[in-house]
Formats: structure tokens, sequence, C-alpha cells
């Protein structure tokens, strides 16, 4: 398992004052676009993980990695939102490990840019067909820094009915 | 009806739900066996017994209508043993009845906490209160004036200092422990209820720990000491309905104090505990073979200190296999505890259907994995449902064709090597291969030119096949929109298998072979295209040398020539649909159900014990793949399943293997 390459998700500066309502986002990289998923999602952010393809799946599936001694699916967001854009790596991919329905899910991004706040006021509903990802998957976006964030919706992404 | 359990209940709440259901299936059990010996006293104590602990566990939680119908079952058994009630067939008919609304409630007692409204058990409580009052028929509306009537009050001799109004209680409802009078006492209609006063009057001698024996002198020979605590858990006088003969009652009692001594000496273990212990061996088990591994090589080395370490290696790898041994016992459990549901299964539907049936269970001691035996239930009530509705003949066809009015069902369990067998056999009309021939045709599942040249092995196995059973052959009875290809398919999930063996007229026998243990396996490691593939050990036959000149492509398929033999033979690139250009160097003959198949691999690393996990939900029903396992160095390697992986192409090939 490679361990080497893992960026635990601590170290993010914890605010004395819990009263405020400000949302945490790990955010990441898929092409150019800035995308984040809420911080309660993340099971655990890795880089270089090696990925085990499974044949005979849906084209978004990756694979499987080893998370911890237990095999868990790792998706291609790309595929999966039909991005255009660099084949994924399978031997040594930065993925963030999410908690959904259906257990842990591994998704392969391009690059962890790391963890912002943000607080909900700011959230704006997303924009028509703006980034080419289904809205439906998409809490809001965010204005950052003169970046787009887009807010995924893991739980939405990833549910029973597949 | 919600119910509400305080957070300090809650754990009485789950030590009662697992004594329900294991008291509800022994109930299931003896109620059958005791429609075939229906003047069995000792059975009769036993099923009081039970059904008394029950409605007991149940009245501590305030669960009032599992309480009403417990009660009603206990009554009905109490006249039962004390001979004066009869037991009918139709009587048990609704005492079943009456378990099943339990097993209702318990059920959604653990799913929803809550538990059937009064309103969904009257009509059965109706039915029980008939019984119980001697009438044939189960009526409707049982008022509650004549039930009273019939109470004849017994005479009892207090101690000094009770209260009259307590007096006044016990001479009514009878001479029970208080708990129970108490439970009697709420559960009735406020209009029949003493008043709130008597109530709270009982309630504190509860509190004070009297018990009835501190209330009144004994009539009879007294209870021999320490038998207090039984006591509590019998009523020895029966309620209000039947308050007489209570002597017999009491001779009943002795024996449930031996039951409850042999008990003890049992922990229940949440089986996550269990889990998580097989998966902390599992891992020791994988690097003591990595350990072995390295010291096999290290022994060409000639030096004292090696020579030691191989020895304490030698020792701590024994004690490894002894103590995996030691956890797998641990999640075995005796096959009895699926197929002791099937007396009641078969007795009902061989009722539903007017066949008459015997069942006969062998084996029940056999051992098999508690995860495989949690998976086996609906398959094999499956396959019993199939025999009666379909396997045996209505009593007048037996008789015609000669064979005993009374069809049996055989259903056994027993070990070979490290593979459990589970069989179920039926003397009933059994299958007729080309019936099933053309009926695959029909469906389209196979050619005509195919049925030809298929033996009755193979036509049995078209049953298998998805899209064979269809709804014009669903009968009310084995009909629940399982298929047998579920049940194929499920048997194949736990890496077990399954064939059928029929004799037209004489019956059918359908064997299952499953592994005794789910966790860890020994595989063979392949590779394709350097990817690396598992395959379970069990399922191959053989391995040889790939030589080109032994294959021959036949259609649109290409076969191996191995001795005399002919192989339908695949790369497992293709199977897998992985890129197909290297060169191919091994052949794993591979078992799939009745036919040897030949899989073409490039590399081959031998054999190694893994354990299996699962690859998680999202990706549950892979075709080809029963999981995967972590390698020493982190590596996720994925297990092949043979057998749904040629399933899957297998209405491709049917008729050509």
């Amino acid at each position: 398992m490679a361990n080497n390459g893992e960026m635990q998700v601590v170290g993010i500066k914890e605010l004395k004052e819990e009263i405020s309502r400000e949302e945490r986002i790990i955010t990441f990289r898929l092409n150019d676009e800035l995308i984040g998923v809420d911080i309660n999602d993340v099971t655990k952010i890795t880089t270089d993980v090696e990925i085990t393809p499974v044949p005979k799946t849906k084209p978004y599936i990756m694979g499987v990695m080893n998370l911890r001694g237990n095999i868990i699916p790792v998706v291609s967001l790309k595929k999966m939102f039909n991005l255009q854009g660099q084949e994924e790596n399978l031997e040594s991919a930065t993925v963030i490990v999410v908690e959904t329905d259906l257990g842990n899910i591994g998704i392969s991004v391009d690059k962890i840019e790391g963890a912002v706040k943000i607080f909900p006021e700011d959230i704006q509903p997303p924009p028509m067909n703006a980034v080419g990802i289904d809205p439906e998957y998409i809490k809001g976006v965010v204005m950052l820094n003169n970046d787009l964030l887009i807010l995924l919706d893991i739980k939405k992404i990833f549910n029973k009915r597949g | 009806m919600k119910v509400n359990i305080p957070e300090d209940m809650k754990e009485i709440l789950d030590e009662f739900l697992v004594e329900a259901d294991e008291i509800i299936e022994q109930l299931d059990n003896d109620l059958i066996a005791l429609e075939e010996n229906p003047e069995d006293k000792e059975l009769l104590n036993k099923i009081f017994r039970e059904i008394h602990t029950l409605k007991g566990g149940a009245g501590f939680l305030n669960l009032t209508t599992i309480v009403e119908i417990a009660h009603k079952i206990e009554d009905i058994f109490n006249k039962l043993r004390n001979d004066e009630l009869k037991l009918t067939s139709d009587m048990m008919d609704i005492i079943l009845e009456g378990i099943d609304k339990l097993k209702e409630g318990i059920y959604r007692l653990r799913e929803d906490m809550e538990i059937p409204d009064e309103d969904e058990v009257r009509e059965i409580s109706e039915k029980l209160q008939a019984i119980l009052e001697g009438k044939e028929i189960p009526s409707v509306q049982q008022s509650g004036e004549s039930e009273k009537e019939k109470t004849t009050p017994e005479e009892y001799e207090f101690v000094e200092g009770v209260d009259e109004d307590i007096k006044d209680l016990i001479t009514t409802f009878g001479a029970k422990n208080l708990e129970e009078l108490l439970e009697d006492i709420i559960l009735l209609p406020p209009a029949e209820r003493p008043p709130m006063s008597v109530i709270e009057k009982l309630e504190k001698l509860i509190e004070e720990g009297k018990d009835i024996k501190d209330l009144i002198k004994p009539k009879e020979a007294s209870k021999p000491a320490g038998e207090k605590k039984e006591t509590q858990a019998t009523p020895e006088v029966k309620e209000q309905k039947a308050p007489r003969k209570e002597e017999k009652a009491k001779s009943a009692k002795p024996q449930q104090k031996k039951k409850s001594e042999k008990k003890e000496d049992v922990i229940r273990v949440d089986v996550e505990r269990v889990e998580a212990l097989m998966n902390l061996v599992g891992e020791l088990v994988l690097d003591r073979n990595r350990i072995v591994k390295l010291a096999s090589l290290l022994s060409q080395k000639e030096d004292p200190l090696v020579e030691e370490l191989i020895e304490s290696i030698t020792g701590m790898s024994r004690t490894v296999s002894d103590l995996q041994d030691a956890v797998m016992k641990l999640r075995m459990q005796p096959v009895k505890k699926i197929f002791s549901k099937f007396p009641r299964v078969v007795r009902d539907l061989a009722k539903k259907l007017n066949k008459k049936v015997q069942l006969i269970l062998e084996g029940e001691d056999t051992e098999i994995d508690r995860s495989i035996l949690d998976k086996l239930e609906d398959p094999l009530i499956h396959l019993v449902r199939n025999a009666i509705d379909h396997g045996i003949e209505p009593p007048e066809e037996r008789i015609k064709a000669g064979k005993p009015e009374v069809g049996t069902i055989k259903l056994g369990a027993y070990q070979e090597g490290d593979r459990i067998i589970i069989y179920i056999e039926d003397d009933g009309r059994g299958i007729d291969p080309e019936k099933v021939k053309r009926k695959a045709i029909e469906k389209g599942l196979i050619t005509p030119e195919q049925a030809e040249n298929m033996s009755d092995k193979e036509a049995f196995e078209l049953i298998f096949m998805p899209g064979f059973s269809t709804v014009e052959q669903v009968s009310d009875v084995s009909g629940r929109g399982v298929g047998m290809d579920v049940v194929a398919s499920t048997i194949h999930s736990l890496r077990g298998n399954i064939e059928i063996e029929s004799h037209p007229g004489q019956g059918t026998k359908i064997i299952m072979k499953l592994p005794l243990t789910v966790a860890i396996i020994r595989t063979l490691m392949v590779a394709v295209n350097d990817r690396i593939f598992a395959i379970p050990l069990f399922s191959v036959v053989e391995i040889v040398k790939y030589k080109p000149e032994n294959v021959k492509r036949v259609g649109h398929f290409k076969s191996l020539m191995l001795r005399d033999e002919v192989f339908l033979l695949f790369t497992l690139n293709e199977l897998f649909e992985i890129e197909d250009e290297k060169e191919k160097r091994y052949v794993v003959i591979v078992k799939v159900g009745e036919k040897n198949i030949a899989i073409a691999v490039e590399e081959m690393f031998g054999e190694e014990e893994i354990v299996i996990k699962p690859l998680g939900e999202l990706l549950e029903d892979v075709k080809g793949i029963a999981g995967a396992t972590i390698t020493g160095d982190g590596k996720v390697v994925l297990i092949v399943d043979p057998n749904s992986l040629i399933q899957d192409i297998k209405t491709n090939i049917v008729g050509v293997i």
C-alpha cells in the first residue's frame, strides 16, 4: 500500500469560534475546474495510489484500491461527468476517499488544492450547464479569489440507485 | 403501535429479542412434533414453558399485544397438558397462526420498535379465545362476560396482615406470581380493572420483593427450597380462565430447572467481534505465509542462528494454524439452525397443496460457516417448496403409481473433506429431461440441435439458467420471485456448486457443495497482460503447458485437445475483455458446473492462501469476480469466480460445452 504519499485530513487550522456556521471544504482540480466536497464526507486523501482495474465494469469505474486493508472502488469523476481531459494514471493516482451510502468510494482527481472555509450564505445556485457537470450533483458554487468553486453533492452522486 | 423502551432497558430488550427468536423457532418445531404426538405430555409441558417464558419477557417490557397472544396460547397449552382440551389439526393451524403473529411482532419490534396494534391482533386473539372456550370453529366477537362467569374463584388461605384488596385480587385472579398478576390486571379493559389504589398496593408489594408465597399458605406439599426463581418464571396456577387442576401444572416444573442450568455455559458474542477476530487471524495467516516463504530462502545458509529462527517460525506457524482453526470454529454453526425451520415449512405447504409429505432431516449437527449458513436459508426454502409443489405427487397419484401415499423429502448435510454437502431429495415424480429441453427450446435458450446432443445432466443444468423458470410455472407456493437461477447464483456466490440428479417417476435429488468457510481460500495466482488474478484452487482441475498444436478452432470457439479429451478453450483476456496480444504459456482447466473448461493465461505464480474481501457495494454485481485480496506488498489482486465468469457467456456456448 502506498503509505508514502498519504496526506491526512488534519493540520487544517481549527478555529476556536465554534459558533461560526462556516463550512470546511476540501478542494481539488478536475482539469481546470476548482471543485470541492464537504470535509465531513471525506474519509481520507491519498496520493500516489495504485489502482487495480476491474474488468467488465462501467467505464467510469477505474478499479479498486487498498484503503487500510479494505478494498474500495475508485471512480473517475471525469468519465462519470463526461468531461474531457487527460486520462487518469492507474499506477499513481490522487484519490479522495469519500463516505457514501454505498460505503467508502475513492474519487480520482487531478490535483489537491487544500481546505477552504466558506459561509453557507455565499453559496450560489449552480449556473446552468456552465461547467458540464449535471446540476443535479452540484450543491452550489462559491466565488473564491476570482475562481469559481463548484461544490459537489457526494451523497447524491453515490446513492443506492447506483 | 410504537413502543417506548427506556435507555436502561435497551439491554434487556436486546436479550429478549435474541431469546424470543430462539423460543419461537423452537416452538415451531415442537408444535410440529406435537402434531404427530398430540398426547406427549412432556412436549406439552415444554411448549407451555417456552411460551410462558416468552410471555414473561414481553410482559416485562410491556409489549401488550405480544403478551396478549402469548398469554392465550399459554392458556391453551395449560388446558392441553391438563387434558381439558384435545388438540386437533384445525386448532394447530390457529396456534401456528398465533405463533406467526408473535413472530411478526418480534420482527417489527426489532426493525421498527413497534408491535402490532390491538386491532391487528384482535382476530387471532378471538380465534385463540374460541379454542380456549372449547368451541370447535373459531367464531367472532367473544364477550368478556362469559369468560368471567366461567371463573371459579379458588379459596386461598392467606398469611396474616395481607391487605383485603390484595386478597380479593388473588382470589379472583388466582395465586400466581405477583408481577404476572399485575401484568394481567393492567391488560384488562379499564372497566374490569381494579381501582388504581389496588394496583398501587400490588406494585408496592412487588417493590418490597414479596412473592405470592409470602402471602398465602401453601395448600399442598410445599415446593422444594431454592426453586423460587423457577416459580417466578412459571405461573404455578392458571390464570382466570382455567383455575382448575393446578396440581398437574406443578408436577411439570422440575424439568424446566434442568434446562435452564444447562444453558449457562454459553456466552453470546456479537458477530461483529468474531468477524473482527477472523479478519485479524486472516492477516496473521498471510504474514505467516510470507515469513515461512522468507525462512525457506534463508534455510540454505548454514548458521545455527538461522536454524533456531526456522525452528521458532515452524512453531509459530503451527500455532497460527491452530488459531485459525479455533477462530474458524467460532464461526461455525450447525445446519440445525436453518434445518429446524423446515418441519413447519413442509407441514404448511403440504397441507395447503393437499399433499402428504414427511420430512426427514439428516446430519443436522454438521457445522458450516455462519455467513454461508445465513445465505442458504432462502435457496433451501425454495428448493423444498419446489420439491413439494412440483416433485411430490398428490396422494391418489402416488397410490396409483404404487408408491407409499405419504411422500418423503430428505433434507440433509454432511462434510466431505473441506466441503459441506447439503442435499434435498424427494421421492416424487422426478424431472423429465426431454420436457426440460423442450421448454428451453421454447424459451429460446437453446436450439433444437443443441438439445439433440445434450446429456440428461446437461439438460437438468438448463433449469438453473436465467429465464428458464417463468411466471406460468410460478404457483402461489413455489413462486416468490425467486427462480432456480437465483438459487444457483446464490450457491455460486458462496463459491459452491449445485447439481441435479433425477429419475422420472422415482424422484429428484439436488446436491449443493459448499466451502466450509468463506474467509480464507487457497488460490492459484495467474496473470494476463501484467494483471494478476487469483483463481480459487477448488475449481482448478488441472494445469498444463499451452501448446499451440493442441488448439483447434471449431466454429466461433477454440478447443483444446488434452490426451483424448476435448475442452472448450478461452483466454482469460477474452473472458475479461482485456487486451489479448501476448503469448499464452499455461492452460488452467477449471470445473464449471458439470463441465471442465480450459482457460489460457500468460503467467503463473503458483499457489497462495488468501483472505477474500468484498469489492464494495458499488461493484457487488461484477460478473466473474468473487472479490479481491491484498497481497504482502499492499497490492490488490482480484479473485476470479469461474462460475459467474462462464455463466456470463453461457447463453452463447450452451450446447457447445
